[in-house]
């Protein structure tokens, strides 16, 4: 039996050696970066933008950084499907060799690589999945989206400031919504202000009236929803808005209402806020030159998103990546060193890395759908700069 | 309405032996280890969903059980190795049997009140237990993770020797391991008492009862079993992922291991071992064309083994086979 | 009390309006089912068909809503009675579950077509002015585009009454759902009756989803994505059991949207709840006679 096992041990380290050892790489003259994307599926929407936000900047700023090449390659998980992200990161890194990965839309499919990203030491740049623990999951994850509760609070802040008193919390029933509605509600709170009802909405619903008609027995003068894009948020929002509520009410969310998705309301969403890191209307260079390139791409009609948004802005993070390793054998974790505590104006306005915790700082704005010339778009109507990451005891307080 | 399932093979009587195409298949998947060292996380899933619709052949297949909620009993697996690994139980082994006696129980407590029906009232509750599962694990947490899912967990190395790695070797071979136990366990089982006596049901179940057969205890005995290899599977995808999110218990799972299945052609075992590879590659490699396409072939796939050919891709091996043998399976006329 | 009888009330005028989409889509899938015993899980393909072609005549053609709507049924309705006559004449002595798997497959098939067509983006349908107002009721708002839906659902059940009880066609129709060889062998050509009963099915799903695009909005996905509750009428339906199909998705409407609105934590398990007690118990549907 113990000699079975001492061949078996042998056995096991041919294999392993017969496969192939840890990715080493040299002063390759090429870095490939995976990207974790969705290009079917319910969050096909996000993978577009993927695409798109990373082939502006690559258009704008060339193919290459540092003295190398950079390659972009993509993967298509195809829905809620962190099994398959996975698996797909695993085979990006073995088979396609690439140094850094990308993407991730979902939080679930950044803790499935997390364990990946660390045992390879691969830097990994998380564009949207905004769960409190992504971080967490490897020290070598950084992102360009947003800690969830950077716009929660702020939307709070935001409500507060226009003098909101009493405000009832609409959420999907998951835990990204538990997360935004936790934080929503401490800061509003804390700043003064009552949460008069919470409801949290099953993903499984399709008709929003009766959650509506909830709120509306309800005494509010605020409201604050966070639904998934796409079916729950314009149902929930014309619901809303069919009540008389938008009008009568501080409605603050998130990303509900993205100037591309603004053709599918009536006027009734007049009024809708949203607070968010990005804004197709804000006035800087980075972003005019961003939007510009971006309809000379994909067509006049073409508008950018929060996903596009955070890919443009994720790409140029990979760059800078890149660039620290100039004339030196790659090296995944020096790179990583060589971007904590970067500041740099991307799309959205100023953004820095915090060296402590690889949150991002970086300013929220409030968004609010207006009428201008017969077409509805969100139009910045305040914002919070430099806004940081809450702690972890404070989320879980 | 009357359930049958499609039945274009031979019956148990006339394969008493390790058919062929299950060693050929076997053969097939070890030479993978050596020709594609570099793709075994993806042979290891697909081996994992082999092993999926190798259950649910158990169900369908012999049992004439139509179900569309056999996620339940993959995601219950799945779960429970995931605990048991966070709760301290590393040993992967132990933790699967583990896994699959918990799916087994869940059958067993269902089986008694679903498998009284038959037919759409079937498929229905089937679905409706399966959904209800996914919400309220999606709606627990603090137990599973929610939509975050189930991570941070760790397993030991199998047997004590082999370690996990990201190229998969383990992993693949520890499936191929499993696959092979459960396929050899589900032959056995077909061309056993039992297994004729399941056949019986799934052809008529009135004779059955009529013959003093206790077809409610057989069918929830075959529905707890193959709830055991679901479970089993979902305990593997759990320990090479080292994470278990909602997905292993959404409808979208049933529906694809059904497809899968009947993909490579259902009540022949082997059927399983087919669909998985067949469907799980085309998935792959139809993306990189074109990510819409691939829903589009499966479909235009579906349809095209229902009407032209069917018994799926094992009933035209095995017509192709028998017709360069010079005869047809089940005496028919050339 | 006044503010609860209320809320009651508009709750059963919600889920009123929500039930007549959920029978409007359903009712085809009932009829069919009780002619022909295939279940078939495309059904939603054909009101998504229904509901992006009304998306293109409106954005492409310049069609007026009411001209585009009943263009979109009519062309879909056609597409029906051709798939009956190509594809689903085929499946009618066939194993059920290969007929559900080849129905799966035309699913998947719309699915990857309409993604590829109008790309992964959620349609909703621009309501015209006359439907995007509220009119007052017991001193509220309500939305006219609910009065609508409300409207078009007591039309069709009015035109199936006409139909069924009054002329010819529904005489046979139901003799061929009764019992279908003894229809044929009286002299009813059933080939041809199942031909139109599955285009009058494929254009009511379609009208569903032109019409219902406010509360089921346009997307790829929706061929499956509300395949259950469709399903779910139809199996608390029974089979062909079109005046039971109508109470069924009231009942389901105002019971989904009462659960949601009274237990809003517990409103997404109600319905499955109600359908594994309501299956379990009256496996051929709530109202058939049970045998």
């Amino acid at each position: 039996m113990f000699e079975l096992k001492k061949k078996l041990a042998a056995f096991a380290a041919v294999t392993a050696l017969a496969v192939g050892l840890p990715v080493t790489a040299g002063a390759q003259d090429q870095i490939k970066v995976g990207i974790l994307s969705h290009d079917t599926g319910p969050f096909a929407q996000n993978g577009q933008g993927f695409h798109r936000g990373i082939e502006v900047y690559q258009a704008l700023h060339g193919k290459s950084a540092g003295g190398r090449e950079i390659e972009f390659v993509y993967r298509d998980i195809g829905g809620p499907n962190p099994a398959v992200g996975k698996r797909l990161a695993e085979e990006l890194i073995v088979r396609e060799k690439v140094q850094i990965l990308g993407g991730f839309a979902l939080s679930s499919e950044a803790l499935a690589v997390g364990p990946i990203v660390e045992q390879t030491k691969t830097p990994a740049i998380t564009f949207i999945a905004s769960s409190p623990s992504v971080l967490a999951g490897s020290q070598y994850f950084l992102k360009s989206g947003q800690h969830i509760a950077q716009s929660s609070s702020a939307g709070a802040t935001f409500a507060r400031k226009q003098g909101a008193e009493k405000c009832y919390i609409v959420v999907s029933d998951y835990q990204p919504g538990y997360d935004a509605q936790k934080a929503f509600r401490k800061t509003f709170e804390s700043e003064g202000g009552q949460i008069v009802g919470e409801v949290r909405v099953p993903l499984n619903t399709v008709d929003f009236a009766a959650i509506v008609e909830g709120i509306a027995s309800t005494e509010t003068d605020c409201i604050n929803v966070f639904v998934p894009p796409g079916a729950p948020a314009i149902g929930l929002l014309r619901a809303l808005a069919e009540r008389g509520l938008v009008e009568s009410n501080f409605v603050v969310g998130m990303g509900e209402a993205e100037d591309h998705i603004l053709p599918q309301y009536d006027d009734s969403v007049v009024g809708f806020k949203g607070a968010l890191y990005y804004a197709e209307a804000l006035d800087n260079e980075e972003n005019k030159t961003f939007i510009a390139k971006l309809k000379e791409l994909y067509g006049p009609d073409t508008q950018p998103d929060f996903a596009s948004a955070s890919a443009y802005d994720g790409a140029h993070l990979i760059y800078e990546m890149v660039k620290s390793q100039e004339g030196k054998d790659w090296s995944g974790p020096d790179a990583v060193e060589a971007v904590k505590g970067l500041s740099w104006n991307g799309v959205r306005g100023p953004m820095k890395i915090d060296p402590e915790t690889r949150e991002l700082v970086q300013n929220i704005y409030l968004r609010e759908v207006q009428k201008v010339d017969g077409k509805l778009q969100n139009a910045i109507v305040d914002q919070l700069e430099a806004v940081e990451a809450p702690s972890k005891e404070w989320m879980e307080n | 309405m009357k359930i049958t399932v499609s039945s274009t093979g031979l019956s148990a009587l006339d394969r008493p032996r390790l058919p062929m195409i299950a060693l050929v298949v076997f053969a097939l998947a070890l030479a993978v280890f050596f020709v594609f060292p570099d793709r075994l996380s993806l042979a290891a899933y697909i081996g994992i969903f082999a092993l999926f619709a190798l259950s649910l052949d158990l169900a369908l297949g012999m049992a004439g059980i139509v179900t569309l909620g056999h996620a339940a009993f993959f995601g219950v697996g799945a779960y429970t190795a995931g605990w048991l690994a966070l709760a301290g139980w590393q040993e992967p082994i132990t933790g699967v049997v583990i896994s699959g006696l918990c799916a087994a129980a869940l059958a067993g407590a269902l089986g008694p009140f679903i498998l009284r029906l038959t037919g759409l009232p079937l498929v229905m509750v089937t679905l409706a237990v399966g959904v209800f599962l996914f919400e309220a694990a999606n709606k627990l947490t603090w137990l599973t993770g929610g939509d975050d899912g189930l991570y941070g967990m760790t397993f030991s190395p199998v047997l004590g020797i082999f370690e996990w790695s990201i190229y998969g070797t383990t992993d693949y071979l520890y499936v191929l391991a499993w696959l092979a136990l459960a396929f050899y366990g589900c032959h056995r089982l077909t061309t056993s008492n039992f297994g004729l006596a399941l056949r019986g049901v799934r052809e008529n179940r009135l004779r059955m009862s009529l013959l003093g057969s206790s077809v409610l205890a057989q069918l929830t005995l075959a529905y707890a079993l193959s709830a055991f290899i679901a479970g089993v599977a979902g305990a593997l995808l759990a320990q090479t992922s080292e994470f278990v999110g909602l997905e292993v218990l959404s409808v979208e799972k049933s529906i694809d291991v059904v497809v899968i299945l009947v993909l490579g052609g259902v009540g022949h075992l082997y059927g399983a071992l087919l669909g998985a590879p067949v469907y799980l590659l085309i998935k792959d490699m139809s993306k990189e064309w074109n990510p819409h396409a691939w829903m589009i072939i499966i479909g235009f796939m579906l349809v095209f083994v229902m009407l032209v050919a069917r018994g799926g891709i094992h009933g035209v091996l095995h017509k192709v086979i028998a017709r360069s043998r010079g005869k047809l399976p089940n005496g028919e006329p050339r | 009390m006044e503010q609860f009888l209320a809320s009651l009330a508009f709750i059963i005028l919600y889920g009123g309006t929500y039930g007549a989409v959920l029978f409007i889509i359903s009712v085809g899938l009932v009829m069919t089912m009780g002619l022909m015993r295939v279940p078939n899980l495309a059904h939603g393909a054909f009101a998504a068909l229904g509901g992006y072609l009304t998306i293109l005549l409106m954005n492409q053609a310049g069609a007026n809503y009411f001209v585009a709507v009943p263009v979109a049924v009519i062309l879909v309705a056609a597409l029906g009675a051709l798939a009956e006559r190509t594809i689903y004449v085929r499946l009618y002595n066939i194993p059920e579950l290969d007929q559900i798997l080849l129905t799966v497959g035309i699913a998947f098939i719309f699915v990857g077509g309409l993604a590829l067509t109008f790309g992964p983006n959620v349609f909703t349908i621009r309501l015209p002015e006359v439907l995007s107002g509220s009119v007052d009721l017991f001193g509220r708002s309500f939305p006219v585009y609910r009065v609508f839906l409300l409207a078009v659902g007591a039309l069709i059940i009015l035109g199936f009454w006409l139909v069924f009880d009054r002329t010819t066609l529904g005489a046979k129709l139901r003799a061929a759902v009764d019992n279908r060889s003894m229809a044929q062998a009286t002299g009813i050509n059933v080939e041809r009756i199942v031909m139109l009963a599955f285009a009058a099915g494929t254009g009511l799903a379609a009208l569903g989803g032109a019409i219902g695009a406010g509360l089921f909005p346009l997307e790829p996905l929706y061929p499956i994505k509300y395949l259950t509750i469709i399903l779910i009428i139809v199996a608390l339906s029974g089979f062909g059991n079109i005046k039971s199909s109508i109470v069924v998705a009231m009942v389901v409407g105002i019971a989904d949207t009462a659960a949601r609105y009274y237990l809003p934590e517990l409103g997404g398990f109600a319905i499955y709840a109600l359908v594994i007690a309501a299956v379990a118990m009256r496996p051929a549907g709530m109202f058939a006679r049970q045998g």
